[in-house]
């Protein structure tokens, strides 16, 4: 009788939390920073690459790739990373993936969320690695950038933030981020192996 | 070109995207192809024929729509900028003023003001409008850069703009622009037998605008 009155209570609760949660327009998302999945099949690929939030408006928590082609129904893709700055998807078709958009929540006090873009490659071919066009199967790297502030905000603006390509990390020292999530699947052999090609490269 | 904003998702941001497209697609504040041709006064102005194309052309699926608002048209929809210049295109919404709605693969029919010269811009067309508590929008922008100028006789009625195409990669990387106007005596029957009028299409001059010689102005 006393547990039926407990578990009702918590059963209230917990719908009075999913209603405020579902009407309050607050972003719910779950960072996916799962290991990388086995090889599905040898015809897939791995994508990853970094984003340096440190000046950044947002905490790096979410992203999305979007596949060009082959086309598909679900062409948004949620990325997996590291919270250190990694973002890699694994088990996708040979095709082409654009960076759609990386991004986080804003801070804890903060209802605001961010979701960045990149600029086409079209006009700015420095951010040529966020289009990739994979041919065959195995690892691609779409690139290491960085947000900053641009402009400072002040009390009657905004501040502005600007994205820009980055050599630091390395792609080397990605790859060694990657290396911990690949640990004990088939992505390790060609992570290792183009760790190998860069070093001794 | 494809959009390069920055973009931060809050809730105003989401409110006046989804505004504007409620105002987009009821067709109140864009121009649109005429339906009707006894709207026009031949005195004061000229039609415009043209049509839009892309290659390869946006598909159905390929746009991402989770509005239901009339929003099933969007995959051919491209708005078209014209009269004024405004540079370099980015992500902007409205201006109904110098925008006109049209879509892709069927002519398009746009009464304009005689006397003012018709140049058009390129435009815009959405791969992605989605969102719930939160509006997540891609726009692809295809731009004619200093613009391309339709000049025509004094009297002409009706004014054949021609063909535009864009040719694009997969990534809607803007790769290739050319017009063609051989399609005018096709144009013409359908002009015809559509709207039941005897005028007869004047293939315009067309005079394509460099960039560095376009007069750049803001909104």
């Amino acid at each position: 009788m006393y547990s039926n009155m407990i578990s009702n209570r918590i059963l209230k609760i917990a719908i009075i939390l999913i209603l405020t949660l579902s009407t309050s327009s607050c972003l719910i998302f779950w960072t996916k920073t799962g290991d990388a999945e086995d090889y599905t099949n040898n015809k897939s690929i791995l994508v990853y690459g970094f984003l340096d939030d440190s000046e950044a408006p947002f905490s790096f928590r979410w992203g999305q790739l979007r596949q060009m082609l082959p086309k598909t129904d679900e062409p948004f893709l949620d990325v997996k990373l590291n919270k250190k700055g990694l973002f890699y998807l694994e088990n996708l078709p040979v095709g082409s993936y654009t960076i759609h958009n990386l991004g986080g929540p804003e801070g804890f006090f903060s209802n605001n969320s961010w979701r960045w873009t990149f600029p086409s490659p079209s006009d700015k071919p420095e951010f040529k690695l966020t289009e990739l066009r994979a041919t065959a199967p195995g690892i691609y790297f779409m690139g290491a950038y960085k947000i900053y502030e641009s402009r400072k905000g002040g009390f009657f603006r905004n501040a502005e933030y600007s994205s820009l390509p980055v050599d630091k990390p390395s792609e080397v020292e990605i790859l060694k981020q990657l290396l911990v999530k690949t640990h004990g699947t088939k992505w390790e052999a060609l992570v290792l192996s183009r760790i190998n090609k860069l070093t001794k490269g | 070109m494809k959009t390069t904003m920055k973009t931060t998702i809050r809730k105003s941001i989401s409110l006046l995207i989804v505004l504007s497209m409620a105002v987009f697609l009821n067709g109140c504040a864009y121009k649109r192809t005429m339906d009707d041709i006894s709207s026009v006064n031949p005195t004061n102005e000229v039609i415009f024929v043209g049509r839009i194309e892309i290659d390869p052309k946006i598909e159905k699926d390929d746009v991402k729509v989770t509005f239901a608002l009339g929003a099933s048209d969007l995959y051919r929809t491209f708005v078209m900028r014209h009269g004024e210049d405004i540079g370099e295109m980015t992500q902007y919404v409205g201006d109904s003023e110098h925008s006109a709605l049209v879509y892709t693969d069927e002519d398009f029919y746009l009464p304009f003001e005689r006397n003012e010269p018709f140049k058009m811009f390129g435009g815009y067309f959405y791969t992605q409008l989605q969102g719930g508590g939160s509006v997540q929008s891609s726009t692809v922008f295809f731009q004619l850069k200093g613009g391309l100028e339709a000049r025509y006789p004094k009297g002409a009625k009706a004014v054949y703009v021609g063909t535009i195409k864009f040719k694009r990669d997969e990534f809607y990387n803007l790769k290739n622009i050319s017009v063609s106007q051989d399609g005018l005596e096709a144009a013409q029957k359908r002009f015809q037998t559509k709207f039941k009028s005897k005028y007869t299409l004047v293939k315009a001059e067309l005079v394509r605008v460099k960039p560095e010689n376009a007069s750049k102005t803001t909104k």
